[in-house]
């Protein structure tokens, strides 16, 4: 998928805000929104907040795992875990980024935060990297105590292995075939030409 | 307008048309429930190499209503918050929708003398394409035969071209990811191992081999 | 053959000015090439119908391999000849769907006349197809995903007036900047006619 599509998704992740006017409730397609009171916080889809923000209508609130302390945990966590963590958020590359852009100046110890986040990501990429190593290797062989598993990865990671696991995946399985092909033709072969050395003495 | 926006699509009727999906007797849905099939129907659409089933009833539906609200956002002032909330939504929905028949017209265009040839095949309720499609790929692929006829086959000896040995397939057994929705039983994968497919667990298996969940709505692609 | 890739990506989306320019100039006509492809079968065709006559008359078998390889030269020309067609006719889809209905003059003397048709005949087809929808949809519009409603472009050549879905009239002069509804001038920036200015 194209990075601008996966943020485009992230997008609709439902986000705090204060809007710092009154409003009518609106009724859009994906839910119904406000009403709008001023000071007081609700949630709008992170498209709407972004919005909001560049016009000076809200602050955005944070998501309770853009938090140093918190995340410090799940890096903890994710380094012990062999598998991949739940993360707090299904698209939180895409929310962190956005915040961090639009929203830098409500988040404490943002280079920490960001660096936190950056570490989160690179613990789970290598784990991906060692999951896409023994999917080509073949789950068939001697390792086969050890389970390949994508659950909890998010969109935007399993984009990442996107298109060069399934590609290489699809790559090998069609070897495999042909190679299956080529050596049943070969029993073929050897078969029959037994068969007629057989015959002809 | 804005109460009426809600009572508008619950007038709104999907007809029961019985098609293979069980969770279609339901008569009426929800915006919500309309743009979250749409959006299943797009990102399954993207990720599968062969073409699924046409949810072109979701689409009209959907089409109809960001017309008609369009519509009454005309008479709104351009600068009222409202309208522009609207309007932000109705493009992001806008482009979902052409997203999803730009990826199915890209298949068509690919794969056009497959994909006709399978949907032939098809008994009525299991159509996949919608007419407008069937008119396109026939129209797409005459035209390009045409060309060739034009530029090349008609200046050689006849016969010389077998029409059958330049089908482009999609490779039905490429992987592709996807999250189990409902908790469906297992699957045996390629190296005829047993994948056990659990609500919400995720996997990257042959497209072949799970294509009727997908069509079932028990798993989602991603 | 390896279709995941491109199964499962939006080849319509738009890529920058200089992609699409590169596209228009790599479409160079080549039809003496292609005459002289065509003309080869034939020679090979001819060549082999003489080859079968000799058979009938000499039973020498001697002749089969050359017969074979010309056979197999024959069907390789064939489906070279025809891949060469069609990607002529993939870019002609990309310049439909990037640059619009109307081919420019240097595109067109790039192409041959059956070309042209093919391209006209595709615009149609696309046409109905969009207008199969009640209200229609414009396909070759939204492309990308939004991000917001107005933006910033600088105009980068003299395109006269442009009439807003608003009715708005504005012009279009050179070097000028202007706050726009994105979606209406996504298709002037694929054209190069706006920049998108991003700060």
């Amino acid at each position: 998928m194209d990075p601008e599509e996966i943020e485009f998704i992230g997008e609709n992740v439902s986000t705090g805000i204060i809007p710092n006017f009154n409003f009518e409730a609106i009724h859009l397609i994906s839910n119904t929104i406000g009403p709008f009171k001023a000071g007081l916080p609700m949630y709008v889809p992170l498209w709407l907040g972004i919005h909001m923000k560049k016009q000076q209508k809200c602050r955005l609130v944070l998501p309770t795992w853009i938090d140093r302390d918190l995340l410090e945990d799940k890096k903890e966590e994710e380094k012990r875990d062999p598998n991949f963590t739940k993360m707090p958020c299904e698209n939180y590359m895409v929310v962190s980024k956005l915040l961090f852009t639009h929203a830098a100046d409500d988040i404490p110890n943002i280079d920490e935060v960001k660096t936190l986040i950056k570490d989160i990501f690179d613990i789970r990429q290598a784990k991906l990297r060692s999951t896409i190593d023994l999917v080509l290797i073949g789950n068939s062989s001697m390792e086969s105590d050890i389970k390949v598993s994508f659950n909890n990865l998010t969109l935007l990671e399993i984009n990442t292995a996107r298109p060069f696991l399934p590609f290489a995946n699809d790559l090998i399985a069609r070897l495999e075939r042909v190679y299956q092909q080529h050596s049943s033709n070969l029993n073929d072969t050897t078969q029959s030409a037994s068969h007629f050395s057989s015959s002809t003495y | 307008m804005s109460d009426d926006e809600l009572q508008l699509f619950s007038e709104e009727r999907v007809s029961n048309d019985g098609n293979d999906s069980e969770d279609m007797d339901e008569e009426l849905i929800t915006p919500q429930k309309l743009l979250q099939r749409i959006e299943s129907a797009w990102m399954n659409e993207k990720h599968s190499p062969d073409i699924l089933p046409f949810q072109g009833e979701m689409v009209d539906l959907m089409l109809g209503q960001l017309a008609h609200m369009e519509e009454n956002l005309e008479a709104i002032d351009r600068n009222d918050f409202r309208k522009i909330t609207h309007k932000m939504e109705l493009e992001r929905i806008r482009f979902i929708v052409a997203s999803y028949l730009r990826c199915r017209l890209q298949k068509l265009e690919e794969f056009t003398q497959h994909i006709l040839t399978e949907e032939r095949k098809r008994p009525p309720d299991k159509k996949r394409l919608s007419d407008a499609e069937v008119k396109f790929a026939e129209d797409f692929f005459e035209s390009v035969e045409r060309h060739f006829q034009l530029l090349a086959l008609r200046h050689i000896p006849p016969n010389q071209d077998d029409i059958t040995k330049r089908i482009v397939r999609p490779n039905l057994m490429s992987n592709v990811f996807f999250r189990v929705v409902k908790s469906c039983g297992t699957v045996v994968n390629t190296n005829d191992e047993e994948v056990e497919l659990l609500e919400d667990s995720q996997h990257m298996l042959p497209y072949q081999l799970i294509s009727d969940l997908i069509i079932k709505g028990d798993i989602q692609l991603i | 053959m390896f279709d995941y890739s491109r199964s499962c990506c939006d080849t319509y989306h738009c890529g920058s000015i200089h992609k699409i320019r590169e596209l228009i100039l790599n479409i160079i006509s080549q039809s003496e090439d292609l005459r002289a492809v065509l003309e080869e079968i034939n020679v090979a065709f001819q060549e082999n119908h003489q080859a079968a006559l000799q058979y009938q008359e000499t039973r020498d078998k001697t002749i089969f391999p050359m017969i074979g390889y010309r056979h197999a030269l024959l069907q390789r020309n064939v489906r070279c000849a025809l891949a060469y067609l069609y990607n002529r006719l993939l870019k002609l889809k990309e310049v439909r769907w990037h640059l619009g209905p109307t081919l420019s003059a240097d595109v067109k003397e790039a192409l041959t006349e059956p070309e042209i048709q093919w391209f006209n005949n595709y615009s149609k087809l696309l046409a109905n197809y969009m207008m199969s929808y009640p209200n229609g949809i414009n396909l070759t519009a939204n492309i990308k995903p939004p991000k917001s409603l107005y933006i910033e472009v600088k105009c980068l050549a003299d395109h006269g007036k442009l009439e807003l879905e608003s009715g708005e009239v504005i012009l279009l002069q050179k070097d000028s900047i202007h706050y726009l509804p994105s979606s209406e001038c996504e298709q002037l920036i694929r054209q190069g006619i706006l920049e998108h200015i991003i700060n």
